[in-house]
C-alpha cells in the first residue's frame, strides 16, 4: 500500500467495468404493465446527448486513474469523480423513466437495466481502489467514500427518482413498507440484544467452569449448524405446543407462527459469535491484572465488573457484530413464517414475479447489514483504541 | 464466522462420529417412504396432496445443489486465491479480502431472491447464488492461510531452489491446507442452509416440503424437510471437522 509506485489496478478495473457497462448494456426497461416482459433501451439511445457527456466523464476519470500514481490529492479527485458518476448515473435513469412514463398508461413501469447497476458497481471500484492509495487523511477519506451515497439519497428525497418502478412499488404501500422495516429492526435488534445478553452470561460460564465447556458449545454450534430455515421449522412446532396448551404464552402471542419462532431462532443464531468471542477474549485477559485487582481488595463480582469486562468489551462488540449483521439478513426469513419484517415484501414480490418488489424489500435489507457492520466496526474501533490507551 | 483453529489442534479425528450421522440421515431419506403411508394417515392433511415427491428425490436435488455449486466455488476460490499471491494479480489481494468480509454481511435470502429477477425461478438462480456465497469464505480462509505460512519456510524453500509456483503447490498450499479446510466447511454449511432457501424461488430439495408444511402449516411436511437437512448439516459439519484435524496432525509432523 505505502511507496506503491504501479498503476492503481483495481480503480483500472473499474473504469473499465464501467465503461462496458455503460456502452454494452441496457440502461432502463419499458414495460407496459409490472407483469409483462419489457422493452430494453441502451444508454444511447435513452440519454441522446447526455450518454457523450457521461463518456466524457469516464475518459476524464479514466485520465486521472492513469496519471495519479500515489499523489493524495490526486487520488482524492478521483475518487469524487467516480463518485460523481453515480447519482448522475442514478438521475439521469430518473429522468429517462420520467420521460417515458409521460406519455404511457398509468400502470406502466421503467426499472433500471443492468447497465445502471454494473456502472454504479465499476464507479465504487474506482471510489474504493482511490481511496486506498496515497495520503493519511482518513476523515477525507470517508468523505469521499460516503458522498455517492448521501447524494443517492438526497435524490431519492428531492422526489427525482419517483418515476422508476422500484419507487412506484414503494408509493403503493408506503405504510406496510415503513411498518415492515420498523417490525424487521425490532426482530432483529431484540433477538441479537437478548442473544448478546445470554452469550456473555454463557461465556463467563464456561470460563469458571471449564467443564461445562463441551456440552454449552455442543449446542450452541448445533444451532449454528442446522439450516435456518430448519431451524425455523423446528421450533413451529414445540411453540405451537405451548401456545395452545398454555393461556399465558398465547396471551404473549407465542404460536407456532408468527414473530416467536423467528425471535427464538435469530436469538439462538446470535449465541454462538458472543459466547465464542466472550470466552476467547476472557482467557486472554492477563492473569496478572487479574491479581493486581484482587491485591487492591477487589472481590470477585468487582474484578468481573471492573477489570474483565472491559478489557474483554471490544472482542465481545464484535462478537456482537457478527451476531447483528446475520441476524438482519435472516429476518428476511420471519416473512415466511408470519412474523412481519421485509421479508414479507421480498416473498410477496417473489410470489407475484415482480422484479421491483423484490429489490424494494431486498435494497433496504442489505443497506441495513452493510451499515450496522459499518457502525460496528466503527464502534469496536473506538473501544479498542480506549483499551489500549488504558489498561495495557 | 470463522470458526478454524481453535478447535482440535493435533486431537485425533474421529470419523465414527461422522459414520453414524451420515447413516442417520441415510436412514431417515430411505427408511421414510416405508412409513409415510401411516404417518401421513394419522397426522397430515396435506401430504397425501402435495408431498409425492418422495423423501430420497429430495435428497438428489439438494445434495445436487449443494455439490455443484460447492465443487465450483471451491475451485474459484482457490484458484483466485493462489492467483492473489502472484506479482501480476497481487494489487487485487486486499480488495478481494474486502469484497469477501463484505459478502458475507449480504444477507443469503437477498442473493437468491435477487438473483430471480435476472435469471428467473429454479434451480439457476439458486446455483448462481450458492456459488457467489460459497466462494467467499474459502477465499478468504485461503488467502489469511497462505498469508500466515511462516516466511522462514517459504525462504527456505526458496532457498532449496525452487520457483514461485513450486513454493506455492509444495509448501504454501499444504501448510494452508488446515485453514483452507475450516473455510470450505464454512462454506458447505452456509450452502446447505442457502440451498433449503432455494425452495422459495422453486428450486427444490428439502426446502420444498418445509414451506409447503409452513403455509399449510402442517407439521409432518415440516418434519420431512427439517429433520434430514438438519441431519445432513450436522453430518457434513463434522466431516469437514475431521478432514481438518487430519490436516493438521500430518503438518504438524511434517514440519
Amino acid at each position: 500500500m505505502t511507496g506503491v509506485k504501479t498503476k492503481d489496478k483495481i480503480s483500472l478495473t473499474g473504469v473499465l467495468v464501467l465503461a462496458l457497462t455503460m456502452i454494452c448494456m441496457d440502461f432502463v426497461v419499458f414495460r407496459p404493465n409490472r407483469i409483462l416482459k419489457g422493452e430494453n433501451f441502451s444508454a444511447l439511445e435513452i440519454l441522446g446527448g447526455n450518454f457523450y457527456l457521461l463518456l466524457l466523464l469516464i475518459l476524464l476519470v479514466l485520465l486521472l486513474v492513469l496519471v495519479k500514481k500515489d499523489r493524495g490529492w490526486l487520488n482524492l479527485l478521483t475518487g469524487l469523480a467516480a463518485g460523481i458518476f453515480i447519482p448522475v448515473v442514478f438521475y439521469m435513469a430518473g429522468s429517462a423513466a420520467g420521460g417515458l412514463a409521460a406519455g404511457a398508461p398509468p400502470y406502466a413501469r421503467v426499472s433500471l437495466g443492468g447497465g445502471v447497476w454494473g456502472a454504479v458497481l465499476g464507479a465504487y471500484m474506482v471510489v474504493a481502489g482511490s481511496c486506498r492509495r496515497g495520503g493519511q487523511r482518513s476523515w477525507l477519506k470517508f468523505a469521499v467514500k460516503a458522498l455517492p451515497l448521501v447524494a443517492v439519497v438526497l435524490l431519492l428525497l428531492a422526489g427525482e427518482l419517483d418515476n422508476l418502478s422500484i419507487m412506484k412499488e414503494y408509493f403503493n404501500r408506503s405504510a406496510t413498507f415503513l411498518a415492515e422495516f420498523h417490525r424487521h429492526l425490532t426482530l432483529a435488534f431484540s433477538s441479537v440484544a437478548l442473544g448478546a445478553v445470554v452469550g456473555v452470561l454463557l461465556g463467563f460460564v464456561i470460563f469458571k467452569y471449564s467443564s461445562s465447556e463441551k456440552i454449552i458449545f455442543l449446542f450452541i454450534n448445533l444451532a449454528q449448524t442446522v439450516p435456518t430455515l430448519s431451524l425455523l421449522g423446528l421450533l413451529m412446532i414445540p411453540l405451537a405446543y405451548l401456545g395452545e396448551r398454555f393461556a399465558l404464552f398465547s396471551v404473549l402471542g407465542i404460536r407456532g407462527v408468527g414473530w416467536a419462532p423467528a425471535f427464538v431462532a435469530l436469538f439462538l443464531y446470535a449465541l454462538l459469535p458472543v459466547t465464542g468471542n466472550t470466552l476467547a477474549g476472557l482467557r486472554t485477559v492477563n492473569q496478572q491484572v487479574i491479581e493486581a485487582a484482587r491485591g487492591m481488595g477487589m472481590n470477585a463480582g468487582q474484578v468481573f465488573w471492573k477489570v474483565q469486562l472491559p478489557l474483554t468489551f471490544p472482542v465481545i462488540l464484535s462478537g456482537i457484530r457478527t451476531a447483528l449483521t446475520q441476524s438482519i439478513g435472516n429476518t428476511i426469513l420471519a416473512g415466511l413464517i408470519g412474523g412481519g419484517g421485509l421479508g414479507t415484501i421480498i416473498f410477496l414480490g417473489l410470489a407475484q414475479a415482480a422484479p421491483d418488489l423484490i429489490l424494494l424489500g431486498a435494497i433496504p435489507v442489505v443497506f441495513l447489514a452493510l451499515l450496522a457492520d459499518a457502525a460496528m466496526v466503527g464502534l469496536v474501533g473506538l473501544f479498542a483504541r480506549r483499551r489500549v490507551r488504558g489498561a495495557l | 464466522m470463522i470458526r478454524s483453529g481453535r478447535r482440535g489442534r493435533g486431537e485425533t479425528p474421529r470419523w465414527i462420529n461422522t459414520i453414524i450421522l451420515f447413516m442417520l440421515f441415510l436412514l431417515v431419506v430411505f427408511g421414510y417412504e416405508l412409513v409415510r403411508p401411516v404417518l401421513s394417515a394419522l397426522f397430515s392433511r396435506q401430504d397425501v396432496l402435495v408431498g409425492r415427491t418422495p423423501l430420497y428425490e429430495l435428497a438428489g436435488q439438494h445434495i445436487f445443489m449443494v455439490l455443484a455449486s460447492g465443487a465450483l466455488s471451491v475451485g474459484v476460490a482457490l484458484l483466485l486465491g493462489v492467483i492473489s499471491f502472484f506479482p501480476l494479480a497481487r494489487d487485487f489481494r486486499e480488495l478481494l479480502l474486502d469484497l469477501s468480509s463484505l459478502g458475507e454481511t449480504f444477507p443469503s435470502v437477498a442473493i437468491i431472491a435477487l438473483s430471480v429477477p435476472i435469471l428467473g425461478y429454479g434451480f439457476q438462480p439458486t446455483l448462481l447464488a450458492l456459488f457467489i456465497y460459497g466462494v467467499l469464505p474459502v477465499l478468504r480462509n485461503t488467502i489469511t492461510g497462505i498469508e500466515n505460512v511462516p516466511g522462514e519456510v517459504v525462504d527456505s524453500a526458496y532457498g532449496m531452489g525452487m520457483g514461485r509456483l513450486r513454493v506455492m503447490l509444495a509448501v504454501e498450499l499444504p501448510l494452508a491446507l488446515p485453514v483452507i479446510i475450516a473455510g470450505i466447511r464454512t462454506s458447505m454449511i452456509m450452502i446447505i442452509s442457502a440451498a433449503t432457501i432455494g425452495a422459495t424461488v422453486g428450486a427444490g430439495g428439502f426446502g420444498a416440503p418445509i414451506i409447503s408444511g409452513i403455509r399449510s402449516y402442517d407439521t409432518l411436511m415440516i418434519l420431512q424437510g427439517s429433520v434430514p437437512v438438519a441431519l445432513l448439516a450436522v453430518a457434513v459439519d463434522s466431516f469437514f471437522i475431521n478432514l481438518e484435524k487430519v490436516f493438521t496432525v500430518n503438518n504438524n509432523k511434517s514440519v
